[in-house]
């Protein structure tokens, strides 16, 4: 059984639960007090509070960093974006980014090791045997008392104490004991040394290094407006009422907002800079600060020790999960429909696609569906450059459970990899159809239609 | 007590051992003869050798009294601490510079060539004589000497060149496969 503590949201503000117990981390259940919060295993806790120390946890905060994580993908539980420091392995192949595409490493039966305390292992007693009392025959050094060894060893390096001990057994014990209980510091050497570090301290650090990136984050200060802002920042609150709000609004892939801070863009607007905090193998926005031709700067969200342009690959709920303008006239209708919109107003993984790809955008929903949110694009080239591929084109697998999963494209030729699956898709499980459609090849076959039916859930409940 | 007073000195353990003349200034580098002479009057020690009680032969007694004598002038050791205490920590430069040239000091011990002779003709086992001798007596500028000396033989030397001057036979010497099984033994205790 180990301990577990929760960090939630009381009557009295944010506390750490009661301990519960837990039996068995993967099979067994959570015996904790029955609030919703971030569990936290006792060990881990404890290495948080001597990371933030002499500071106490800030629970606050903690929690706000907890419920921000993004929640990938159909799955329950918020991720962290890393590989937890080798306790589980990335799946970039199989998986998007914005999916659960994190596995465990196989399954360690009993690996006892995890729940103990490395530090409460005692060096076991000395089982060397001492020199020898009478001296040897052949080497009048045995019986030389330890003090005058040690006083010999003073003037060696260490390479050359080792030698010694190969030479006689009066130089033996230099490495063995060196007070009257004769445990043996050298298993505790070998125990903490960083190469052969055992597994329970190798754990324990592990967590250590995964916390310093908590402590990281708990560390950006919030930036509170001013009670009365000044006028070149302050937000007529009549055209507040009155102008619409377009942008990357509504929730990420994170879990919405939670703190809303609204001032007018002035129009002397001379400088923008954003804060960032770098967790798990992401670098993320958590706060931004503006400055005017004539000086004044105010600051938005976190302030973090770094503050720097990036190029952003993603937004989350770290801190800054939304970001509005509000515009002085309703977005043309229309607008969105251009033909050349979609590739610069979607969100595209992994890259944009090239100009000389044609996007036939009236075959993709509204424009706006795909700029609102965090609704990544992503594309498959499956006819190769120039079409060069379409001639070996020889079938199509579909795979799907409840809407398509992935699209394979088979050939009569080697392809690259790129051009032969669209969707990623780890295996396909029993309760998944496949579906096989073959080509003949060129003069077998015209295609004149493609029906396909696909849910496309309503803006509120859609999901990347 | 005078300070020219000679002591006797003779190894107990050895019935057949010599009796060492030794002038008390030269015994004095000796923290246990120093405590001696301070516990027995001058009339005992006049009839009585002082007892030796360790087992070493009297060629190795010898040269740790020909060692004393040769460096009687030497500040001792127990003197040495004695003035650092009272200066209350500081080590007095004026005052030792002024020893350094009438009377020498650790240093000059150790890089003397006297004491290159004094070593030259001395094998292992009345190396190890001296030193346990010296350690026995306390006598340390004599006993840091050994320990230096020893040093001196073992480093950067091989292990077989040891043995050979230290006249050790090599015990320890492993094979290969002796080799990979203490590194695999070492492995299933430690890194398991």
């Amino acid at each position: 059984m180990a301990d577990i503590g929760t960090v939630c949201t009381g009557p009295e503000g944010v506390l750490l639960t009661g301990v519960g117990l837990y039996d068995d981390p993967r099979l067994g259940e959570f015996k904790a007090p029955s609030r919703r919060g971030i569990v936290f295993h006792d060990a881990c806790w404890r290495l948080l509070e001597e990371a933030v120390r002499p500071a106490p946890v800030a629970l606050q905060r903690l929690l706000g960093v907890c419920n921000s994580l993004p929640i990938p993908r159909r799955c329950s539980a918020p991720s962290l974006g890393h590989e937890f420091g080798g306790a589980a392995i990335a799946d970039n192949v199989s998986h998007f980014p914005w999916e659960d595409r994190y596995d465990e490493p196989e399954f360690l039966e009993g690996d006892s090791v995890f729940g103990k305390n490395p530090y409460q292992e005692q060096p076991p007693t000395l089982q060397q045997t001492a020199p020898s009392s009478q001296p040897l025959n052949k080497d009048c050094f045995a019986s030389l008392p330890q003090e005058l060894c040690a006083a010999i060893a003073m003037y060696l390096p260490t390479a050359d104490v080792l030698r010694a001990r190969l030479v006689s057994r009066a130089f033996w014990p230099l490495f063995e004991a060196r007070n009257s209980s004769p445990s043996d510091w050298r298993w505790l050497y070998r125990r903490t040394n960083n190469t052969f570090i055992g597994p329970g301290l190798r754990n324990r650090r592990r967590i250590w290094d995964l916390l310093q990136g908590v402590v990281d984050t708990l560390a950006p200060v919030w930036n509170e407006l001013p009670p009365a802002l000044p006028a070149v920042w302050s937000l007529d609150p009549v055209l507040r009422a009155t102008y619409s709000r377009v942008g990357a609004t509504g929730r990420l892939w994170g879990q919405g907002e939670f703190r809303t801070q609204s001032i007018a863009v002035p129009a002397t607007l001379a400088r923008m800079s954003v804060y960032t905090l770098g967790f798990g193998d992401v670098e993320y926005i958590v706060g931004m600060s503006l400055t005017t031709t004539t000086g004044d700067t105010i600051r938005l969200g976190y302030r973090s020790p770094s503050a720097h342009s990036v190029e952003l690959t993603q937004v989350w709920g770290a801190a800054m999960v939304s970001i509005a303008v509000y515009t002085r006239s309703p977005p043309p209708a229309g607008s969105f429909q251009q033909g050349s919109r979609l590739r610069d107003l979607g969100v595209w993984y992994p890259t944009v696609p090239p100009r000389n790809l044609c996007l036939h955008e009236e075959s993709f929903l509204p424009l706006k569906f795909h700029i609102i949110g965090y609704r990544p694009l992503f594309w498959c080239h499956f006819g190769g450059p120039g079409g060069k591929y379409l001639l070996h084109l020889t079938g199509i697998s579909v795979t799907s459970c409840l809407g398509i999963l992935r699209i394979r494209f088979r050939f009569d030729m080697e392809v690259p990899a790129e051009h032969r699956s669209f969707g990623r898709l780890k295996e396909e499980e029993e309760y998944e159809d496949v579906v096989h459609f073959s080509l003949d090849g060129p003069g077998g076959e015209r295609i004149e239609t493609i029906k396909m039916r696909h849910h496309y859930p309503r803006p509120k409940e859609a999901s990347p | 007590m005078a300070a020219n007073q000679t002591l006797r000195l003779q190894n107990m353990l050895n019935p057949e051992s010599r009796v060492f003349e030794v002038d008390r200034v030269a015994a004095e580098h000796s923290t246990v003869i120093r405590t001696i002479l301070e516990h027995f009057d001058e009339s005992y020690l006049a009839e009585n050798a002082i007892p030796i009680l360790i087992d070493v032969s009297d060629d190795a007694l010898a040269k740790v009294c020909e060692w004393v004598t040769h460096w009687k002038d030497l500040p001792k050791a127990a003197d040495v601490v004695a003035d650092y205490s009272k200066q209350g920590g500081t080590h007095g430069t004026a005052n030792k510079a002024e020893e350094t040239e009438e009377e020498g000091t650790e240093n000059d011990v150790i890089d003397s060539p006297w004491n290159v002779v004094f070593f030259s003709g001395v094998d292992a086992k009345m190396l190890y004589e001296i030193l346990i001798t010296a350690n026995y007596l306390d006598i340390k500028p004599l006993c840091n000497l050994c320990c230096e000396f020893i040093a001196t033989i073992i480093r950067d030397k091989p292990i077989e060149e040891v043995c050979n001057i230290l006249c050790i036979d090599m015990e320890f010497t492993i094979t290969p496969e002796q080799g990979a099984a203490i590194r695999d033994k070492i492995i299933r205790d430690y890194y398991r």
